[in-house]
Parts: C-alpha cells; sequence; structure tokens
C-alpha cells in the first residue's frame, strides 16, 4: 500500500513540475504579447499565472520531502550516527510534520469550502471564477505531504528495529 | 513568565534547527508548540490558527513578485544543466590568458550570470564550484586563489539583481523591486573592482601550455557561446528596467531564452527537460515551504507579542539610531553563519523591520523611501560578508563539500580572509556615504 501511493506521489510531483512550470512560462508570455501588442483582455491570463504558481508550490511538498531535499542545517547532523537521525526524523514528523499537514488539510478545506459556498470568483470583473479550486490546493498538498511523511517514517521506524535485531541477536 | 514566552520560542527554535530536521517543519513544530501553550494559557484564541491558512493564501495568491521566482530558477537551472557555463569559461578565458589573473575575473563574470538565479546561496556556490574550481586548479591556480574566486564570485552574485534574494528583500522592505534592485549596483560595481584588482596582483598570467581548454571552433561559435548567457540574463534585466512588463514576465523571457539558447547550442533530449522542471520545482518548494513556515511562526509570535518584547529590548538597551542599525546588523551577520539568507530574512526582518523604519536617518540619507533601499542594501551586504566569514561562513561549507579532495578547509579558510576584508571596506563605505546605494533610486523618483 505504501509502495503504491509513495510511486503515486513520485510520478505525480514529477508531472505536476513537467506541466504546471512550462504552462506558466507560456501564461507570462501570452499574457505578455497580449497586452502589449494584440491588446487584448488579459485579467484570465494574468490570473492564470499566480494560479500555476500557486498549485506548484503546494503540490510539490510531498514530491520533495521524499526526495529529501528540503533545506536542512546539518552542521550537527553530519555527526549523528543514522540510529539518532532516525529517532529525529520520527520525532519531527509527530511534533512538526503531523501538525502541519493537518492544518493545510483543515484550515485549507475550511477556506475552499467557504469559497465553494459564497461562490467566490476574482474580485476583477474578467477574472477567472471558481477561487474553491486554487484554494483546494492547499488540503490536496497537505494530504501529500501526510503521505510522504508516513511512507518516511515508516522506513526510519523500519531502520531502527532492524538495527535492534541485529544488536539481539 | 509569561511575557517571556517570545524569548523561548527563539530559543526553542535555535535549538531544534540544529536537530537537522528540515528547517521548515522545525519552524510549524516550533509554532504549534507555542500555539499550544498560548491557547491554554488564554493569550490566544483557537479561532486564530484559520489564520494560517488564510495568511498563507493571501500571501503567494495575487502576487507579482513570488511567481517572478519559478521563471527565475527555471532560467539558472537551465544555465547550469545545459553546459553553458563551461563553453562560456573556455571561450573567455582563451581569449585573455594574457591578462593576470584573467581566469578568476571569469569566474566573477561566471557568478554574476548564474548565481542570481541559482536561488539559495548553498545552490548557488556548489553549482559554481563543480563549474569552476577544477578549471582554476588545473591552470595552476593555488587552492586559496581558487576558492577565493568561487567564493568571491558566488556570493557576488547572490545579491545582484535579478538575485531571487533581491525579491524577498523588497517584499519584506515594502519597497518596488527596480529601487531594490538599484540599491546593491553601485555598492556590487565597487566590490567586483576590488576583486578584480586583487586578482590581478595576486594570479600569476597563465602560460599557453598551460590553457586547459583546446580550440576547435570558429570565432562565430565562441561569440554565441560568450553572449548567449549574457543576452539571457540581461533580457531579464532590460525588460524589468523598462517597466513594461511584471517581475513574473521579464523572468519567463529570460527562462524562455535560457531555453531557445540550449535548444540551439546542444542536443536536448526528453529526459534532460524532464530533470530541469523537477529540479525547478524541487528548489521552488523548498524556498516557498519556508516563507509558508516562517509566516506562520511570525504569527504567533507576534499574537504573543514577541515584537513588542524586541523593540523593547532595543528600547531599553538604549543604543542610538546608529547603535540600533549596527545591532541589527550584528545580529544579522551572526545569523548567516549558521543559516542560509532566505531563513535569516523571513524570521528576522519581520521583526526588526518595523523598529528600523522608526529610527531617524533623514539626515543621514533622505526620504523614507531612500532609507528603506539604504537598509535593503545594507542587509544584503552583511549577508554576502556573513557567507564568507571563516570559521563559520555558511558558503565556505558548501564549497568544501563540492570541492576536489586536494583542497583543504584551510585553503578555503585564507582564501576567504582578502574577500572578507574586501567587502567589508564596501560595507563600510555603504554606512558612511548612503548615495552608493540611494543614488540611482533617488534619480528615478
Amino acid at each position: 500500500m505504501l509502495e503504491r501511493a509513495e510511486k503515486f506521489i513520485r510520478f505525480f510531483g514529477t508531472a505536476v513540475a513537467c506541466v504546471l512550470i512550462p504552462a506558466q512560462i507560456l501564461t507570462s508570455l501570452a499574457y505578455l504579447t497580449g497586452r502589449r501588442i494584440i491588446q487584448f483582455s488579459t485579467t484570465p491570463l494574468q490570473e492564470l499565472e499566480w494560479h500555476l504558481f500557486f498549485a506548484l508550490v503546494f503540490l510539490s511538498f510531498g514530491a520533495v520531502l521524499l526526495a529529501d531535499r528540503h533545506v536542512r542545517i546539518d552542521v550537527f547532523r553530519d555527526r549523528m550516527s543514522p540510529k539518532t537521525r532516525s529517532y529525529i526524523e520520527i520525532i519531527g514528523f509527530v511534533i512538526a510534520l503531523v501538525p502541519f499537514s493537518l492544518a493545510l488539510i483543515y484550515f485549507g478545506s475550511a477556506l475552499s469550502w467557504r469559497a465553494f459556498q459564497v461562490g467566490e470568483g476574482s474580485r476583477a470583473a474578467l477574472g477567472l471564477p471558481y477561487r474553491w479550486i486554487i484554494k483546494a490546493m492547499m488540503p490536496l498538498g497537505g494530504l501529500f505531504l501526510l503521505f510522504a511523511g508516513m511512507i518516511i517514517t515508516k522506513r526510519n521506524i523500519n531502520f531502527i528495529l532492524e538495527t535492534r535485531r541485529t544488536k539481539a541477536s | 513568565m509569561i511575557d517571556l514566552l517570545p524569548l523561548f520560542m527563539i530559543i526553542t527554535l535555535m535549538l531544534f534547527l540544529f536537530s537537522g530536521y528540515p528547517v521548515g517543519f522545525v519552524l510549524v513544530g516550533v509554532t504549534s508548540l507555542f500555539s499550544m501553550i498560548a491557547i491554554f494559557a488564554d493569550l490566544m484564541s483557537v479561532a486564530k490558527l484559520q489564520l494560517f491558512a488564510l495568511r498563507s493564501y493571501s500571501m503567494l495568491a495575487e502576487s507579482l513578485v513570488f511567481s517572478a521566482v519559478v521563471p527565475l530558477i527555471l532560467m539558472g537551472v537551465i544555465l547550469a544543466r545545459s553546459g553553458q557555463i563551461e563553453s562560456f569559461m573556455s571561450v573567455i578565458s582563451r581569449a585573455f590568458r594574457w591578462l593576470p589573473g584573467s581566469l578568476p575575473i571569469t569566474v566573477l563574470v561566471v557568478g554574476i550570470l548564474i548565481a542570481p538565479s541559482a536561488g539559495l546561496i548553498g545552490a548557488a556556490v556548489g553549482t559554481l564550484t563543480i563549474a569552476t574550481l577544477p578549471a582554476l586548479l588545473k591552470q595552476g591556480y593555488s587552492p586559496k586563489v581558487a576558492t577565493s574566486a568561487v567564493a568571491a564570485a558566488g556570493t557576488l552574485g547572490i545579491i545582484l539583481p535579478p538575485a531571487v534574494m533581491l525579491f524577498f528583500l523588497a517584499d519584506l522592505t515594502e519597497l518596488p523591486i527596480i529601487e531594490t534592485f538599484t540599491g546593491v549596483l553601485y555598492p556590487a560595481a565597487l566590490i567586483f573592482g576590488l576583486y578584480a584588482v586583487y586578482f590581478m596582483i595576486n594570479a600569476k598570467a597563465v602560460p599557453a601550455d598551460q590553457i586547459v581548454y583546446p580550440v576547435s571552433e570558429s570565432i562565430a561559435v565562441s561569440i554565441v557561446k560568450v553572449t548567449g548567457p549574457i543576452v539571457v540574463v540581461g533580457s531579464v534585466l532590460v525588460s524589468i528596467a523598462s517597466g513594461w512588463v511584471t517581475p513574473t514576465q521579464s523572468g519567463s523571457i529570460g527562462a524562455f531564452a535560457a531555453f531557445l539558447l540550449m535548444v540551439a547550442t546542444r542536443p536536448v533530449s526528453l529526459n534532460l527537460l524532464k530533470e530541469i522542471c523537477v529540479e525547478t520545482a524541487t528548489i521552488v518548494a523548498m524556498v516557498f515551504l519556508i516563507i509558508i513556515a516562517a509566516n506562520a511562526f511570525t504569527l504567533v509570535f507576534r499574537v504573543l507579542d514577541g515584537d513588542q518584547m524586541v523593540e523593547n529590548f532595543l528600547i531599553a538597551m538604549n543604543l542610538g539610531a546608529w547603535g540600533t542599525l549596527i545591532f541589527v546588523l550584528f545580529v544579522v551577520f551572526v545569523l548567516g553563519f549558521i543559516i542560509d539568507w532566505l531563513e535569516i530574512v523571513v524570521i528576522s526582518l519581520p521583526i526588526f523591520m518595523p523598529i528600523l523604519v522608526e529610527l531617524d536617518f533623514s539626515a543621514h540619507v533622505g526620504d523614507p523611501l531612500l532609507v528603506k533601499v539604504w537598509f535593503a542594501t545594507l542587509f544584503a551586504l552583511v549577508l554576502q560578508t556573513s557567507f564568507v566569514t571563516p570559521p563559520f561562513g555558511f558558503a565556505l561549507f558548501f564549497l568544501r563539500g563540492s570541492a576536489p579532495p586536494e583542497v583543504t578547509m584551510s585553503d578555503i579558510y585564507r582564501g576567504a580572509v582578502p574577500i572578507v576584508f574586501l567587502q567589508l571596506i564596501v560595507l563600510s563605505l555603504v554606512l558612511a556615504v548612503p548615495w552608493l546605494a540611494t543614488s540611482i533610486a533617488s534619480s528615478i523618483n
């Protein structure tokens, strides 16, 4: 189950990067040529630009955690034993990653749900409608992050159990 | 005791940061711990927690500045991954081989071109070390001079427009991006000049038989290789300075130009494109995780009256305007020993800026906008210096990590000393003569 989830999060992260980044660049360039040269209404493009950016940020958290690329201060970490590091990862998951993911999921959903109920759209006349979609990226990102964290924690628990077993035998 | 909660919050943060757990999550962990304490002590209502999602959303959505980070990082990743730096170096070093110190100076130029879009200092210095240090050593420069050149180039590039760092400084000091860009121009030019003189004095011309790169291409190809990266980075600066486009659009122009250059100069596989996108998304996610987390942290810190505490502390110290400014700059300098600019900027500036803007520097600098430009420039310069100050300088560890094994830490330290010295000269000049930072901004307005 977790192996499958891991594969999916990695694949999803790659897909998000390969679709949203080129899309944002092209949107920006289309907006630029639209506004400066052809002069058609570009409000939707301008909003699409930050929609894509916003989605990229939140949907990438989980995959980056799996790739272990989040910034760490490793002055002391370099000198720790692998076992100490595993313990820190597990404790960190419980007291930091879980609250963060849950906050994203819970408060993000509330935000998105409220936007859905009132039918929130852009404040600009020609802007994009359905703000709840982009707001829903927060809980979705939180969900991926939580799963990624669970996968890594399971790996660390296994590692600690294994070192214990080899010591006992 | 309750009054001291914000202080404990900072201390807990510092301690937990050293656990080596990702910075963003440590920030959130400490924040949730202290918001629980605050809720139990009736200092904060549960409803306040909702602000977390609301602020994360409103900060990133509809921001004209933050979405520019994606194309800028993409441009940097394309330039670094597509071999543009190596070919740039090979052509320049061949053309100027008669000039003493030409290769270190070339490395400085490379730093100016790629470091601004590399994102964090670790990425900038790491990329530069891998791309340039082997060539420097092969051409017979001593490890001291060679590492000196890389450290100088990486840190100079991290503060130059269109540096990602300047976008965040602009956001947190509430300055327009153009004014922030203009502030660092003269100081950076001064630093560049001092470095160039230093390398000319300290490095001999390279004998012809030690030229590393083979000559096998026409002049036309060489010209493309040299002008390509300059045009790419230049397109961002020119378009943003023209005032015609938003920062995101000018970044997109740069990213698109870098992409065209890559397609024109080398075979491009789908796999390479995929790697470039994934690398860009990774850097973007790691930067903005910290932004969102630091935002949550300052939110709770403020609810606990932490900003008030810092202000009272600084007032009680009674240092005067200059003393307070120097104190704040010193704190930023020390923080630069252990953490990257991003964490420093997003954690310390929201706490210090409200106090700094209250200080009266109008006689020394001019109107409030110019004072802010001056502050932003000073922050950039102080961070730059703190990254290369032995023995802790954050950039030095990344240099060591990416350098070949024969380069020792003491080589790197000895190489860094003259760099720090030259930077401090410029920093004190900017402190004494704010005109260096504010002249362009004042002529724009």
